[in-house]
């Protein structure tokens, strides 16, 4: 069979900067942060009081009362983004031939609080029905494929914070391989729960930069005290490069490659030979080397270990190209959205590819001798950009990374 | 809460359905079917799980299937206060 080639044709985001992908890159592309103290529970308990939470958004935009009543708030940014992105691509909906993937760390975790509350203070008959279906993780896929009839394969992925990575990397293979024409894939979470939350502040990785918020996630600094949890949800339409021009869709990018690898190490330290290989696996299913990439939306998180880890996990793969190569992330400004990050993070590249624009890493402030790459510091860097990469890895040892490169619509594809 | 009567607890039920299912009230009748008045089988779930914190009863799995009507959730309702007030 003819090598089937995937493009990207549409992008839905719901993000702590908004709803919609303007917004997002108008912000993310001039630097701005939108990590806030939160406001959902009372953290005046909590070391971590600082989050990126998504605000603006309003599920009765995008639903009827009664169906976002019955979905966690990690449904309702899913099925939210999924329509931002079919809007987008003009893709056609009840069909046979379009699949879904998606990936979410924690699921209905909101729901799951919120019901456990109930149980403990006022007893097991005030558990809701809905419960189960709310809290499912296939709930968010489960949605969307209701609301907009994509009956092929589908399925959803948690691997915690690769997972909406592995979940487009995954769509992405079923396209190139003929199982499906069209996949919307992506991933989301909605982590800010009293409970969650205090979960992660007991792992001691999350930033006490309380005091000041928009400063507080500082990814290769030296200077860096951890990661801020956020909240959100990206999603994409992934297509078959002659499917989507023979119904004249718009055209993002192109997927190159994906790589996936499992440290089988440890389930939160990190593995520097665990995330080599999948940047490694991916430049070889995308047929580059290293030197072809010209942008690295990294993983960086902000925490000491991963940041070091990673730094280390690119000069492994990338040698000498690894001192040239820009790299920055992006959680710097909007904190790390879990299961939505990979996919938030791979639109990021669309974009990036787009405008010829690098986001930059904010926040960065002090040197660090063993972070000694090209982190694309604090000002946003416009270069012309063909290919770019970007990194997840999430704990449990899962590691997942796409390829992207620029379309040009009316060139040669 | 006291023991009341059938009048009563159709009032209440039927303000119970109005919020739950956000259905106009002149469509509910003695003989309506419940599923018809929710929009799935779940929704009659959150109907029976609001009936009994509402009423304070418990009504037991095998009763569910029996519970078609208004009127026969009503006669359900009746039953089960009488058996708690009995009981108290």
């Amino acid at each position: 069979m003819k090598e089937r080639r995937v493009v990207v044709t549409g992008t839905g985001l719901i993000t702590p900067f908004g709803i919609g992908s303007e917004k997002f890159w108008d912000a993310i592309s001039s630097g701005r942060s939108a990590i806030t103290r939160i406001g959902e529970f009372d953290s005046s308990q909590l070391k971590c009081q600082i989050a990126g939470a998504c605000y603006e958004f309003d599920p009765a935009f995008f639903l009827d009362p009664d169906d976002f009543r019955r979905m966690d708030r990690v449904s309702q940014f899913a099925v939210a983004a999924g329509a931002l992105a079919v809007t987008e691509s003009r893709l056609p909906t009840n069909s046979h031939d379009t699949g879904i993937i998606i990936g979410t760390g924690l699921g209905g975790i909101t729901t799951d609080d919120a019901q456990h509350a109930l149980l403990h203070t006022k007893g097991p008959r005030f558990v809701v029905p809905t419960a189960i279906p709310m809290i499912m993780y296939n709930a968010a896929a489960s949605h969307i494929s209701t609301r907009f009839g994509f009956k092929g394969p589908g399925y959803t992925i948690t691997t915690a914070c690769a997972s909406g990575t592995q979940a487009i990397g995954e769509a992405y293979r079923l396209i190139k391989h003929g199982y499906a024409d069209a996949m919307i894939a992506g991933g989301a979470d909605a982590p800010l729960s009293f409970g969650i939350f205090s979960a992660w502040c007991a792992l001691r990785v999350l930033s006490t930069r309380n005091d000041s918020p928009a400063t507080a996630c500082r990814p290769f600094s030296h200077d860096r005290d951890g990661m801020v949890l956020a909240e959100g949800a990206g999603i994409v339409i992934l297509e078959e490069l002659q499917h989507a021009i023979n119904r004249y869709s718009p055209l993002y990018a192109e997927v190159l490659g994906y790589g996936s690898s499992n440290d089988a190490f440890h389930i939160t330290h990190p593995d520097v030979d665990g995330e080599a290989r999948a940047m490694g696996n991916a430049l070889k299913d995308a047929g580059l080397p290293p030197e072809d990439i010209d942008y690295i939306n990294a993983h960086g998180t902000g925490t000491k270990i991963n940041d070091l880890a990673e730094t280390k996990a690119i000069k492994k793969v990338f040698q000498k190209r690894a001192y040239s190569v820009p790299i920055s992330s992006t959680k710097s400004m909007i904190g790390h959205a879990m299961g939505g990050a990979g996919a938030i993070e791979f639109i990021v590249c669309c974009l990036s590819l787009k405008h010829d624009l690098i986001p930059p890493t904010i926040n960065y402030y002090v040197n660090d001798p063993e972070c000694d790459l090209d982190y694309v510091p604090n000002v946003p860097r416009g270069q012309t950009l063909n290919i770019a990469m970007s990194n997840s890895f999430g704990f449990g040892g899962t590691n997942a990374v796409l390829i992207l490169k620029k379309l040009i619509c009316g060139g040669a594809l | 809460m006291t023991l009341q009567d059938s009048e009563s607890i159709e009032e209440q039920l039927k303000e119970l359905i109005v919020q739950e299912f956000r259905i106009d009230r002149s469509k509910i009748s003695h003989d309506s079917k419940v599923k018809e008045l929710g929009r799935d089988s779940l929704a009659v779930l959150e109907l029976l799980a609001a009936v009994e914190a509402q009423f304070e009863i418990s009504i037991p799995d095998e009763e569910v299937p029996r519970i078609s009507s208004f009127g026969s959730l009503v006669d359900s309702i009746e039953k089960h206060l009488k058996m708690k007030s009995d009981s108290a």
